[in-house]
Parts: C-alpha cells; sequence; structure tokens
C-alpha cells in the first residue's frame, strides 16, 4: 500500500484538451493499486466520464459517495472509540492530520481554529501554503503516510508571488542599482 | 524544523526552500493536480519498481557544481545512465533539444548562465510554469 488515503482532485475539462485530465487520472490510479477507489463531490459528468476511462480491473473498485449517512457505513467505529476533535472551519490540514493521529473522527463548527503545527514524528516536515483547502486534505494525508508534521503557512498571493518569481529570474539580466529596478523584500510584502 | 530532517513545501508557486542550517526539501504545487504528484512520487519509490535510469546533467561550468559531482560519483555505480552537458555545451539550444526528446528520469541542472540566452531559457521555463498551473 502507498499511502493509507490518496486523495485526487476531480477532473477539471480544461481546455485545451480535456480529456488529459481523465487520463492522469486513471493512470495515476493503476500506478497507486488501490483496494478501494471513492469517488465523492463529482458531477455525473465528471463521475461518468472516469469511470468509463478507468481500467477494467480498477472499476469493480469504485464507490460512489454522495451522502453523510454513506460515509458513516464507510467509518470503523472501533477505530473512533475517542469523542470527535472538534474544529473549525478553517486551518482544516492541521484538524485532520491531528484527528487521524489521535484516531478519532471531526466536528466541525464555526468557531476559528486553534493556530498550532503538527511535530513530526519521522523527522519530515510537510509546509502548505493556506488558500486551497484541498490542498490541506491531501498535505495531511501525505504527512500521516510519511509519519510527518505539518505547517501551514499564510496563503502568499497569486500576483506577489508571480512578481517576487520575476524578480528572482531577472536578477541576472537587470541592473539592480538603477532606481526603477531596486527591490526591496519586507516582512509585510514587497516594496519597489 | 526536526533536527537533520527534511521538508516538503507545498505552494501556489514560490519554489521555497529552508536554510542556515540548509535542510534538504522538495517543492510541490498546490494547484493543480496536487494529489497526482504525490501518488506518482510515491509509486515511483515501491521497491517493485525500477529506480532511476536515465540522469540528465547540465553544467555549465560558470560556478562550482557540487551537486553535478556528487551525481557523477553516486548515480553510475548505481546502474544509472548519465548524459551529461558541459561547458559550451550546456547552451539553450542542445538542452532544449534533450529535454524535449530524450527520456530522462532525473535532470540536475547547476545554473544556466549563456551568454545572450538566458533571457530565452527564462521564459521557456516560465512558459511550462504557466502549463502546470493549468
Amino acid at each position: 500500500m502507498l499511502a493509507d488515503l490518496a486523495v485526487v482532485e476531480g477532473p477539471r475539462f480544461l481546455p485545451p484538451d480535456p480529456t488529459a485530465e481523465l487520463v492522469r487520472r486513471n493512470n495515476a490510479a493503476a500506478r497507486v493499486r488501490p483496494e478501494s477507489i471513492f469517488m465523492t463531490g463529482l458531477s455525473d459528468k465528471a463521475f461518468d466520464a472516469l469511470t468509463a476511462r478507468l481500467a477494467s480491473p480498477l472499476k469493480p473498485l469504485i464507490r460512489r459517495i454522495s451522502t453523510m449517512e454513506e460515509i458513516d457505513r464507510l467509518s470503523n467505529p472501533t477505530r473512533f472509540k475517542k469523542p470527535p476533535l472538534t474544529w473549525g472551519n478553517d486551518r482544516i490540514g492541521i484538524g485532520l492530520l491531528k484527528a487521524l493521529r489521535e484516531r478519532r473522527s471531526i466536528a466541525f463548527t464555526d468557531e476559528p481554529s486553534s493556530v498550532e503545527t503538527v511535530p513530526s514524528k519521522s523527522g519530515h516536515l510537510v509546509v502548505c501554503e493556506q488558500g486551497e483547502p484541498l490542498a490541506e486534505v491531501i498535505a495531511a494525508n501525505y504527512a500521516y503516510a510519511l509519519g510527518a508534521g505539518l505547517c501551514l503557512i499564510p496563503d502568499i498571493g497569486r500576483e506577489f508571488s508571480d512578481e517576487l518569481l520575476e524578480v528572482f529570474y531577472s536578477l541576472l539580466t537587470i541592473n539592480l542599482f538603477h532606481p526603477a529596478r531596486r527591490y526591496e523584500i519586507s516582512g509585510s510584502g514587497f516594496a519597489r | 524544523v526536526p533536527e537533520c530532517g527534511s521538508i516538503t513545501f507545498i505552494t501556489g508557486g514560490l519554489p521555497l526552500r529552508f536554510s542556515v542550517p540548509e535542510v534538504p526539501s522538495t517543492h510541490l504545487f498546490k494547484y493543480p493536480d496536487l494529489g497526482i504528484a504525490m501518488i506518482n512520487g510515491f509509486a515511483a519509490e515501491q521497491s517493485d519498481r525500477p529506480a532511476i535510469g536515465f540522469v540528465a546533467l547540465v553544467d555549465p561550468e560558470t560556478t562550482k557544481a557540487h551537486e553535478i559531482a556528487a551525481a557523477e560519483r553516486l548515480l553510475p555505480p548505481r546502474g544509472a545512465f548519465i548524459r551529461a552537458y558541459y561547458g559550451s555545451g550546456a547552451n539553450v539550444s542542445d538542452v532544449t533539444s534533450m529535454m524535449e526528446l530524450l527520456p530522462y528520469d532525473l535532470m540536475i541542472i547547476a545554473f544556466i548562465i549563456t551568454s545572450g540566452a538566458e533571457r530565452i531559457f527564462y521564459l521557456a521555463e516560465y512558459d511550462l510554469q504557466e502549463m502546470r498551473r493549468f
């Protein structure tokens, strides 16, 4: 088994090659050699397209999850003897990894989550930028599989990120001492 | 950071690293296809899968490249086939042709500074990042 639970995003059918999304997922499913494939949160179009593409040996492994009751039926009651972990709707990666480690389910509330990190057991640390909740879920499962800790950092922002990369890539070609090309990086952001 | 540990950075674009002291790290994009990238990585590391077979080394020899020397020393005894581009041979045209036409499992680039052509290489790399995002 590669990991306890590998999570993959659903297909987005974006141009110019929407079928490439299906092929990449099909290939990933074949590589991971899963015991079960759970599909949830997918539109009928995405579900039908994915199942039509999957290799024949994988098709019997597919289970579509649509309701909370189906999730409850999947869970192993002996695994969740402890009371559920109460967690907010933010920083869900930290909450998920804590719950996995403590073998507890999660009860989400509207209260903000506590700001904390999960320590590493193996020496590896996963640092995940916020702003993409599914990425946090994937990162938490990845960290759990590796015995790694998890630390979330604030969303850097696409615009600032692109601008900073632009400067780094341009360092060798621009005159840094020209007033219009002088850049400073401060703790609060990026000033020109 | 754990002592003698390592880090996986998952970000939207910035390839973050940790230094002073330097910590081995890798970088993944949080969007798109983060899950697929992880699955492919785990799958490639399984004991029944072939290890790294073809390695491309690119060293324009503009700086001391300890990682290139280490790769040359460590990988061949482990059965890796190495294709190397040194000095003036590590130019944008030849490296781009190699990237497009030849198979490789691992590529190590010391640094690319080729007079008059660095902008072209930079644009090519930037376009690749844009493609990854979509």
